[in-house]
């Protein structure tokens, strides 16, 4: 065993760092209740929700059992596409896995007959137009595959 | 410190790839089903502890997704990164201090969402091992070798504990796998890393757990048959395997003197009826035979040829058929918890151990058994 003095060590090119990547492909189960919601908005342009057994509220996305109460749901209830705007922010950062390049709007909207509010964006208005408490409308897409954006965006009604 | 007992428990089903399930609705299925068994509503509950895998459900700070699920909304909830068996040594605590009266345990995953290979690999760090990609097989693969070596134990030793298990699981409900194998079926199985052939490797498993810890006054208002927590322990070793005993499962065995010296445990062959051990590949189990005080040093396929572990044996191991035929990860060790629960407490069904009244629960983590944690409960 040679011990090597400090200093000793061959300095020309320090070793900083190593790349790490993870490439892991997740396929997420929809399960049960997020199959009929995407089914509904891809086949009958219709938003879904579900109905709690307890508090009865009319939940969104639909899903098993009511967080509030913890007591299953079990009455789908059909949803108009149109609400009432909550709140909404204009996007101008760019960053990685935006649906579109910004600026873009997104907002919190209490669809009518829902108790929870459904996140989408804002389209055919500029920012400085829009006011809490508009009539929005969804605006469909013609091919529509099973996702959230099925639905375009919400405009001004 | 107060007294604390598990009092109710559920598992979901078992398989490979449950496609029509989300982490949420495996929860929600387990913590009812663990509530309706302990007769004790969501309200009455004031913690909740899980425990889940970020990167096996690929989304970070995953407990703010599943707080709905667990019926933790505005409940003191907390997560573990590890086994549920460690949440469960968390619930007790928080319980056996005083501060909180009773607790929903859970734990999850949903392995095949992703690849369990390439997530096992994230277990080395970026620096050195993960360079070679050693994964969790490949790292227990050579404590496989170095433990067969060191006490000159051979191949047929270790595949007697799959058939052994798997012969276990076809009265168990719950496995996932529950066809019985038989020695000559696992040792003309691939070799899938040497010396470990593919019947001696868990299953991939998706699932759920859960229980229900209440301190004693609850437990013995609501139930004549509760598993009363006697001793915990956990340890972890050093990390990397190349410092390590390779032979030896030192944490567990750490962990394991911890919780029989709370229990009062001095002999653990003649003082427990049975243990509910996690034995990702059979010759984990034999060594943990040694480690959790079953058997002196190097006797743990004596013991295993003799009868003592299985079925109708001194101190059965396994009696639910164990890791080898379930392994939902993370919920693994806490499963053994629940197993271990339902036979003190006499409602173990087709699975119950006559007369038993005192069991060890263990829970593994790491490469190559890194870490253990280990719960006594008894009648």
């Amino acid at each position: 065993m040679v011990e090597l003095a400090r200093g000793q060590e061959d300095a020309r090119e320090p070793v900083t760092e190593v790349t790490g990547a993870m490439d892991v492909v997740f396929k997420h189960s929809y399960g049960e209740h997020y199959d009929r919601f995407y089914r509904e908005m891809r086949d009958n342009k219709r938003i879904v929700g579900i109905k709690c057994t307890r508090c009865g509220g009319v939940l969104l996305p639909p899903r098993p059992y009511c967080g509030k109460c913890y007591a299953p749901t079990r009455e789908w209830v059909a949803l108009s596409d149109e609400g009432s705007l909550l709140t909404y922010t204009c996007v101008h950062l760019p960053f990685i896995g935006q649906p579109t390049d910004p600026p873009y709007v997104y907002a919190f909207i209490m669809l009518d007959g829902a108790d929870v509010q459904f996140p989408h964006m804002l389209g055919e208005i500029e920012p400085e137009d829009i006011e809490v408490g508009m009539r929005v409308k969804a605006v469909w897409n013609t091919d529509r595959k099973g996702t959230l954006h099925d639905i375009k965006y919400f405009r001004p009604v | 410190m107060e007294d604390v007992g598990v009092v109710g428990w559920a598992q979901t089903r078992y398989g490979r790839a449950l496609v029509d399930e989300t982490p949420q609705s495996l929860i929600y299925s387990a913590v009812t089903g663990a509530l309706d068994s302990s007769g004790l509503s969501i309200g009455d509950i004031d913690a909740v502890i899980d425990a889940g895998s970020d990167f096996l459900d690929g989304r970070g700070i995953s407990s703010c997704v599943t707080v709905d699920a667990m019926g933790a909304q505005f409940k003191e909830e907390s997560k573990v990164a590890g086994d549920g068996l460690l949440a469960a040594i968390y619930a007790y605590m928080r319980i056996a201090s005083g501060l909180f009266s009773s607790a929903v345990v859970v734990a999850y995953g949903k392995s095949s969402e992703s690849s369990i290979r390439k997530q096992t690999r994230t277990m080395a760090e970026p620096f050195y091992l993960r360079s070679l990609g050693l994964d969790a097989l490949s790292a227990g693969a050579l404590q496989a070798r170095s433990f067969m070596r060191q006490y000159g134990i051979g191949p047929d030793a270790c595949a007697a504990v799959a058939v052994k298990n798997r012969l276990a699981g076809v009265k168990n409900p719950h496995a996932q796998l529950r066809k019985e194998v038989t020695l000559e079926q696992v040792e003309r199985s691939p070799e899938i890393m040497s010396p470990i052939r593919k019947l001696e490797a868990c299953p991939i498993t998706d699932g759920a757990c859960a229980v229900v810890m209440a301190e004693g006054g609850i437990a013995r208002s609501i139930s004549a048959r509760t598993a009363w927590v006697t001793g915990i322990g956990h340890s972890a070793d050093a990390y990397s395997p190349g410092v390590r005993d390779l032979h030896r499962a030192a944490s567990a065995k750490r962990a394991a003197l911890s919780a029989y010296k709370m229990a009062g445990v001095n002999d653990p062959l003649s003082e427990l009826d049975l243990l509910e051990v996690s034995e990702f590949y059979t010759y984990q189990e034999l060594m943990l035979y040694e480690a959790l005080g079953l058997c002196g040093e190097g006797e743990s396929a004596d013991i295993l040829k003799a009868g003592v572990t299985g079925p109708g044996g001194r101190t059965p191991v396994n009696p639910s058929g164990g890791v080898l035929c379930a392994n939902p990860l993370v919920a693994t060790g806490l499963v053994r918890l629940a197993e271990a629960s339902a036979q003190v407490s006499g409602r173990a069904g087709d699975l119950q151990v006559e007369g038993a009244r005192k069991a060890l629960a263990h829970a593994g983590g790491g490469l190559a058994m890194q870490t253990a944690a280990c719960i006594v409960v008894e009648r």
